[in-house]
């Protein structure tokens, strides 16, 4: 398991992914800690989130304030978004995240993307990921990607460009069961 | 594209006088062949992980088999994908002809009152002309992938599968962004330009009611489309207007979610040199009630092709452009010299079968037999043999040109040859400087070696070798 996690981290730091180390209960605040420093004001959360409303309480504490995902569109963005992965994959430095409509714009109208990701959910290779996926629902989800850093291009001049159309910085919080 | 596209010759001579497009060339070549080697490389550090055949020849060998087995049941699996995908929600249209289904997209868009398009990169739109038919019926396609963005600005073509204006230098694409904008756009921060693209094509992806992508595998067992993008314009394209259409080459198809991985894992290293794309996304139905996901599938001579023994290999292109990035002439050429939309080596054996033998005619002269493609294609396409096989087929059914024709019936006539090289050694002799043959109107230092007193075919000091004897695979019907 160890080795999995130690295989995750580097493969996605690899793709341009900033990833940490955080304990479940410390998560929201540092969250909030994070979106601020990169210089958001602004904030969606993704409804499927389980911890949603201490997600939402550590924000309002940290004076950021938080976009509704109604109105959440790419001409009216928000600064961060807060998302969860299905399951990270160590061989690609990729989290799976298979959302809902709505959620999915958590992922595509923000500029920062931060990602929560349980170490418990944690798989060393693309094969096992899928046979996981397959293991936890018998029809496929109906949208789902595999995100390996942010949105970048090498359109011109083969050069490479971070953040295109998609967020231009992206980070994971490996959450650690536990207290 | 404004007009019909120029004959090879002007293509070919338009090419070679512009310096700037070989030098870039040449850089981007020389950086891809590098990456790519680092990319393979890496996956040698990952083996404690367990990832099969976690190797360029390893993974090849697996491709191979499964898009062969694809290619081959083609029509049982399509079949499959379809069972699946309806099941899933998702309408899936078989079109009848590259007319049909440019029909089918535009009607759609006509029925549900569309009027503009957001489109993700998409080689099949570009092979059918998609968005000229779009124009013409009154709805604005507008292509959201950077590459695809500046040739629509720059009304052309794109010059490579994965990288669409990779002939283009920044300066270039900063005066044209800001032509269009209408403010200043610098010429040398390519992150500014970025910029540019991020901030204009957020409207489309607001506003278009139908968004357009290809597909880089269709899954048969489950009926799901996969797609691979970097700049994260195939997800919003896909995800944000209320329809989505998927157009496809039924070559697309894979068995299985293994496949499709070997896909993905071979598709980014021989790419882009990336180890997983950023995004790599499987739709399977549509995510809402309320959005409807149309797959046309297109034909448009695969059938053909897969009828064709010589030809079936071909159809387990994945789209990597690893052909092209490795080729010489590609290099000194470009894209555009091709002609259609699918260039470097696979270009010449799939382009007479989309577009037409006569359509190959020209560009089949570019390839040099050296068998680069051959050792990157992560499918094992036989491509020199393919090349080879449409060169036949040329010369076969629409002739050689008189010069070509004349200089071979010479060769063949051992005697004549001699001849025509003692001739040529009396006229070389103004010309020869330091035992090379060059001439005032040559350009950007072409030279030849001069016309030598000695000839291969004889063996110094003794006769003329005989013309090939009857049935000899020597002798051309031409020969006397």
């Amino acid at each position: 398991v160890e080795s999995v996690t130690t295989a995750f981290q580097a493969q996605a730091v690899r793709v341009g992914a900033a990833v940490r180390g955080v304990r479940v209960a410390d998560a929201p605040a540092r969250a909030a800690e994070l979106l601020r420093q990169q210089g958001c004001r602004t904030v969606a959360v993704a409804a499927v989130l389980p911890d949603r409303a201490a997600f939402l309480d550590a924000l309002t504490t940290a004076g950021l304030s938080e976009v509704p995902l109604a109105t959440l569109s790419p001409t009216r963005r928000a600064d961060g978004g807060i998302s969860i992965a299905t399951l990270g994959v160590a061989e690609t430095g990729s989290v799976l995240l298979h959302s809902t409509a709505e959620d999915r714009r958590v992922e595509l109208c923000v500029d920062v993307h931060l990602v929560l990701l349980d170490t418990t959910a944690l798989v060393p290779t693309l094969d096992t990921a899928f046979r996981t996926l397959r293991a936890i629902s018998a029809r496929p989800p109906a949208y789902a990607t595999l995100v390996s850093g942010p949105s970048r291009s090498a359109d011109i001049e083969r050069q490479i460009t971070i953040g295109v159309h998609g967020p231009r910085a992206f980070h994971v919080f490996l959450r650690e069961p536990g207290p | 594209v404004s007009g019909p596209i120029a004959p090879f010759a002007e293509r070919y001579r338009k090419a070679l006088t512009d310096g700037q497009l070989g030098r870039n060339l040449l850089n981007f070549q020389r950086a891809y062949g590098a990456a790519r080697r680092a990319a393979f490389e890496h996956w040698h550090a990952q083996a404690p992980l367990g990832i099969p055949a976690a190797s360029f020849a390893g993974q090849r060998e697996l491709l191979t088999r499964a898009k062969s087995q694809a290619v081959r049941d083609h029509v049982k699996e399509l079949a499959r994908f379809r069972t699946a995908a309806e099941a899933a929600g998702a309408t899936v249209y078989e079109s009848t002809s590259a007319r049909d289904a440019v029909r089918y997209v535009v009607e759609l868009c006509q029925r549900r009152g569309a009027r503009l398009v957001a489109k993700g990169k998409s080689m099949v739109s570009e092979e059918l002309f998609l968005n000229q038919a779009l124009e013409a019926a009154g709805v604005r396609a507008i292509e959201t992938d950077l590459g695809e963005w500046i040739i629509q600005l720059a009304h052309e073509t794109p010059s490579h599968m994965v990288m669409p204006a990779i002939h283009k230098s920044r300066q270039q694409v900063g005066e044209l962004f800001e032509a269009h904008v209408g403010r200043p756009v610098s010429r040398e921060d390519i992150a500014e330009m970025a910029g540019v693209a991020r901030q204009e094509l957020r409207r489309v992806f607001a506003e278009a009611e139908v968004g357009l992508t290809g597909a880089n595998a269709l899954i048969a067992e489950t009926g799901t489309v996969m797609l691979v993008t970097n700049e994260g314009n195939g997800r919003l394209t896909s995800s944000l207007p209320r329809i989505h259409v998927v157009l496809a080459g039924w070559e697309k198809l894979v068995l299985t979610w293994d496949d499709a991985t070997a896909q993905a894992r071979l598709l980014a290293r021989s790419g882009t040199a990336q180890d997983i794309t950023v995004y790599t996304t499987f739709i399977t139905g549509p995510d809402h009630p309320d959005r409807e996901l149309h797959i046309v599938i297109v034909d448009n001579g695969r059938s053909e092709m897969a009828a064709d023994p010589d030809f079936e290999a071909a159809l387990r292109c994945i789209r990597c452009a690893a052909c092209a990035d490795v080729c010489p002439p590609y290099q000194v050429v470009g894209g555009h010299a091709f002609g259609f939309v699918y260039s470097g080596a696979i270009g010449l054996v799939n382009t007479p079968f989309h577009h037409g033998l006569e359509a190959a005619a020209g560009p089949q002269s570019l390839c040099v037999s050296c068998n680069a493609c051959a050792t990157v294609c992560p499918v094992s396409i036989p491509l020199p043999r393919l090349i080879l096989d449409v060169r036949h087929r040329v010369a076969e059914r629409l002739g050689l040109p008189l010069r070509k024709r004349a200089a071979l019936a010479v060769w063949a006539r051992p005697r004549l040859f001699g001849l025509a090289m003692a001739v040529g050694r009396a006229l070389q002799v103004p010309f020869v400087r330091g035992r090379q043959l060059r001439h005032p109107r040559w350009r950007g230092g072409r030279r030849a070696p001069p016309c030598s007193a000695a000839s291969w075919r004889r063996p110094p000091g003794g006769p003329w070798p005989r013309a090939a004897p009857a049935g000899s695979p020597w002798r051309t019907s031409s020969s006397a």
